[in-house]
């Protein structure tokens, strides 16, 4: 726990000495200097900047937790079926290369201005990459597996509980992982539309004003917002994948 | 206890077994040699209710067998062990599946994993056993639904001699304190001859019955070291390469 800190805190100090070189490298002043930044978050955080980043956590919570409950079992209904496999996958191919943000339009024409359109735009990014990764490792389950679980006189809701729950979280995790990035683009996108909320107004009014240092503030807020996802990704990896050996998790440790 | 009548089988259009019958008594060892590919998994499939059999029929004491019939415990290659439950976990899970109480299911895999020495193990996960010992598990979570037929494909074949013999004589020690009977598949003559009091030789593709050898001293470490272990091994061996050539011929 405490090397893991340390590790945290020694990448967070050399990302804040490369900020600080590019500052005092790049003339113009466009980048302001690591330290006026952190001085301004401290002003700003308990002013407005939390309630900015709360909002966008909050959209991008619910979109996670929507397209979990939506993609996981679409995905392990087309991945063990092979009839809704040849239906639904020409027809995922289709959709999932489409870039979603080219549907916000439609989704604020449909949805409104408000909350929903921008937490439905985040939802059908995250849905498409959760519902592929659960298909491909839903079909690649070892036989195994089910024919041991069937042996012990298990039913397929057992077969689901046993052995799909335990063997898809794995993929589950790392796709959600992978989605994070995507998503958090998408959301600062659409939070510069109808909102007067979220860190990608916030950011944009900066740019705006001109204010740079408000700007960076809000950048470096996004990316907090980030590492607040990825440490919670890493915490149930931990918590619920004890039983795999991972290289990369333990190096983190 | 274990009837199989004129058993084919196949998946999609490829043919696995052909017109296969065999018969494996109460409390006795069962082994069925064979080239890899001659559809021996597939019969253990059959034996265990998991694959109906496209002609024929499997008879279980009498009545056509039904997947997770209690009374048949099945161990297939590489253990079928979950690798996201811990030793306890894994010889827990058949009564789990069954609804037996926590307090039950310990008192039956305490009593399982001390049987096959794995004491002090029960929070690890498979990952952290060797070989042996994963094998060890495989046949504590068998047990624990206390089977009366225990069928195994290639228990041994990925293990050291010494793990592998060792375990041979816990699996016939246990068996015959359970008085539990086996039917096991392994590639090895000499295995099926020290274990099998009935060895059958499966051959072809689709596989079919080629032979079946009685072997009423099986078991004993002496009997390993006689002419007549090695007779055997040799006529069955002959048999093996025989069916070769014909299907080369063929």
């Amino acid at each position: 726990m405490r090397a893991r800190f340390l590790g945290l805190m020694g990448g967070l100090a050399a990302l804040a000495a490369l900020w600080w070189a590019l500052a005092v490298l790049v003339p113009g002043g466009f980048i302001p200097a690591p330290g006026a930044v952190f001085l301004r978050f401290l002003v700003l955080f308990p002013r407005a900047l939390a309630a900015h980043s709360a909002a966008s956590l909050g959209r991008i919570t619910a979109a996670l937790a929507l397209s979990l409950l939506a993609a996981v079992p679409a995905g392990v209904a087309i991945g063990r079926s092979r009839v809704l496999n040849r239906v639904f996958s020409p027809i995922l191919y289709v959709l999932y290369p489409v870039p979603k943000i080219a549907l916000l339009p439609i989704l604020m024409l449909l949805f409104g201005l408000g909350d929903s359109s921008k937490v439905l735009i985040v939802f059908l990014v995250l849905f498409f990459q959760v519902l592929v990764a659960v298909r491909d490792a839903s079909r690649e389950v070892p036989p195994q597996f089910l024919l041991s679980l069937r042996s012990l006189g298990g039913t397929r809701r057992q077969a689901a509980l046993y052995v799909l729950a335990p063997a898809l979280i794995p993929a589950i995790l790392s796709c959600v992982r992978i989605g994070t990035g995507t998503a958090l683009a998408v959301l600062f996108f659409s939070e510069t539309f109808g909102t007067r909320m979220g860190l990608g107004w916030f950011v944009m009014e900066s740019w705006m004003r001109m204010s740079y240092v408000d700007m960076f503030t809000g950048i470096l807020c996004l990316g907090l917002l980030g590492l607040a996802i990825f440490l919670g990704i890493d915490f149930l990896q931990r918590r619920l994948c004890r039983w795999q050996a991972d290289p990369v998790l333990s190096a983190i440790r | 206890m274990l009837e199989l009548s004129e058993c084919s089988a196949a998946y999609g259009p490829r043919a696995a077994l052909s017109s296969v019958s065999l018969e494996v008594d109460d409390r006795r060892t069962a082994c069925i040699v064979g080239p890899s590919g001659c559809g021996k998994t597939t019969l253990l499939l059959l034996a265990a209710g998991l694959k109906a059999p496209s002609a024929g029929t499997v008879l279980f004491d009498g009545k056509r067998i039904t997947s997770g019939d209690r009374g048949v415990g099945l161990i297939l290659q590489q253990y079928g062990l979950f690798p996201w439950f811990t030793v306890q976990g894994n010889v827990e899970l058949g009564l789990r599946i069954r609804g037996a109480s926590s307090g039950h299911r310990h008192c039956i895999a305490a009593r399982e994993i001390s049987n096959v020495g794995l004491e002090g193990c029960e929070s690890l996960f498979p990952r952290e056993l060797s070989g042996g010992q994963q094998q060890r598990v495989a046949i504590a979570r068998a047990y624990a639904l206390e089977p009366r037929l225990l069928l195994m494909d290639e228990p041994f074949s990925a293990l050291d001699a010494l793990s592998r013999e060792s375990l041979q004589d816990l699996l016939l020690l246990s068996a015959a304190e359970r008085k539990a009977a086996i039917l096991l598949v392994t590639h090895s003559i000499e295995e099926a001859v020290y274990l099998g009091h009935v060895i059958w030789v499966l051959a072809g593709s689709p596989g079919r019955v080629a032979g079946r050898f009685e072997n009423p001293r099986q078991g004993s470490r002496e009997f390993r070291q006689e002419p007549e272990f090695f007779r055997l091994c040799g006529d069955i061996r002959a048999l093996m390469e025989h069916e070769m050539e014909h299907k080369k011929v063929k």
